[in-house]
């Protein structure tokens, strides 16, 4: 029974202590965090625009992006990279790119885009770590898919044919009883 | 012996005989007038519901895309109805007892019994596009009326064509009225369009050969192919449905089905 006490004892003891030492470690986690931010550069888009708002499936539109950088000091080694998130598609990526203290680079891509609703999404990363994204909208009108004759031509070829099996019966019956004639000739 | 110019009137003559007489039947048994108001009633709901609850799409495609999505499931029930029991019919309550004892050729009794189905379908399918043009008339103006409306109007048409095909094949076939009028619904319903997804999302191969997968060409027209690799929505596909393979496969359905459909009955005896 003693023994059985003890242990008890003993379990409370060590879950006490656990608990007494996890805001420590929290704020040691809070401390590296925290000093990963400080060196993470503060890079914004401030800009993400299309050449033309209503465009057409074929039409090419120029993708702007604009990149601020935020800080006095040259920041360099920034990957800015477009992505067609509808249709899981990368657009395009500009590598290793640096921009001045306190300053914007514009970057343009020329898209050709496929008819329907794109979600276009520009994201400057550091290091393999995303400092900012923006995500736009637009609405490409697709092309017209194929020409009003075609079905009419379909629907002709089908009453032609179904009206013109009527026929049918009596061209066998008188292509046989032809036949059977000459055959009794 | 009948010179074939007398041969052939006399064909003729029989089947509009046998057209003529299948529509005095559906007209009789009220399936036209429950497929017509069908026809009237639906595009009704998409006119008075925004306007009294709500406000009407900004475009006269987008109106037309919503209106006529239903009009497949409308070309699905009039072609049941009408086609369903076109031949089983009379195999089942033993009617061809009297009718295939008459003189006329019963190549001319089927084709003339698939056009009695066709026609009042067809003519659903019509009455449908008209009330829904003169919604369009009525609040987007005649301009409304685009080129795309016509195209969409005529591909359902076809559609028409190939699903009463389908419809009438199963009803030669067939023992029992009910069966058929099922098995034709449900395939165009819900068997072939699942047969489709799964052979375009599991097996990863583009269902050309499956007629509903051509059926929403109806409304592609309007707002274009559904995109390939996404959409908004997340309706990730590998394929999309091809306009003019669409149309080759919806003749192909309503000529083989149909010349089949004639010659099984024909060959088809009473039991």
């Amino acid at each position: 029974m003693m023994d059985i006490r003890k242990r008890g004892h003993s379990f409370v003891l060590i879950i006490v202590i656990g608990l007494l030492f996890l805001p420590v470690s929290n704020s040691f986690a809070g401390l590296r965090s925290e000093r990963t931010e400080q060196q993470l550069p503060d890079v914004t888009i401030t800009n993400l625009t299309f050449s033309e708002s209503e465009p057409k499936e074929g039409d090419n539109i120029t993708v702007s992006i604009t990149v601020r950088n935020n800080e006095s000091r040259d920041i360099s080694n920034l990957n800015i990279s477009l992505v067609d998130m509808y249709f899981e598609r990368n657009l395009t990526e500009w590598e290793a790119e640096s921009i001045e203290g306190k300053n914007e680079s514009t970057f343009n891509y020329e898209w050709e885009p496929e008819g329907g609703r794109h979600n276009i999404t520009a994201m400057v990363t550091f290091n393999g770590l995303e400092l900012d994204r923006r995500s736009e909208e637009i609405w490409v009108e697709p092309e017209p898919i194929g020409d009003v004759y075609s079905p009419i031509l379909a629907l002709i070829i089908i009453f032609v044919v179904i009206f013109g099996s009527v026929v049918i019966p009596s061209v066998i019956a008188f292509m046989t009883n032809k036949n059977s004639s000459r055959e009794r000739d | 012996m009948k010179s074939i110019k007398k041969d052939i009137l006399e064909d003729m003559k029989n089947t509009c005989l046998t057209i003529s007489f299948e529509l005095k039947k559906h007209f009789r048994m009220k399936r036209m007038i429950i497929s017509f108001a069908l026809a009237i009633g639906l595009p009704l709901i998409f006119y008075l519901v925004p306007k009294i609850w709500a406000s009407f799409p900004d475009t006269a495609e987008e109106f037309a895309n919503l209106n006529l999505s239903f009009v497949n499931l409308l070309i699905i029930i009039s072609g049941s109805l009408f086609a369903g029991d076109a031949v089983v019919g009379e195999f089942e309550e033993k009617t061809g007892l009297l009718l295939f004892s008459t003189p006329q050729r019963h190549t001319t009794i089927f084709i003339g019994k698939y056009i009695g189905a066709l026609l009042p379908t067809l003519t659903v399918v019509s009455i449908y596009y008209f009330t829904t043009s003169l919604e369009i008339i009525g609040i987007y103006g005649t301009g409304g009326i685009t080129l795309e409306f016509f195209k969409s109007f005529f591909i359902a048409l076809v559609y028409t064509t190939s699903a009463v095909s389908l419809i009438f094949f199963f009803s030669s076939i067939l023992k029992r009225k009910i069966t058929s009028t099922l098995l034709g619904f449900f395939s165009l319903m819900m068997i072939l369009p699942i047969v489709s997804s799964v052979l375009q999302f599991i097996v990863e191969v583009e269902p050309w050969y499956i007629l509903t997968y051509f059926e929403g060409l109806i409304t592609d027209v309007f707002v274009g192919a559904p995109p390939i690799g996404g959409g908004p929505q997340g309706q990730a596909g590998q394929f999309s449905p091809d306009f003019y393979m669409g149309l080759s496969v919806m003749l192909v359905y309503t000529i083989v089905l149909f010349f089949l459909s004639v010659f099984i009955a024909t060959r088809r005896r009473m039991e």
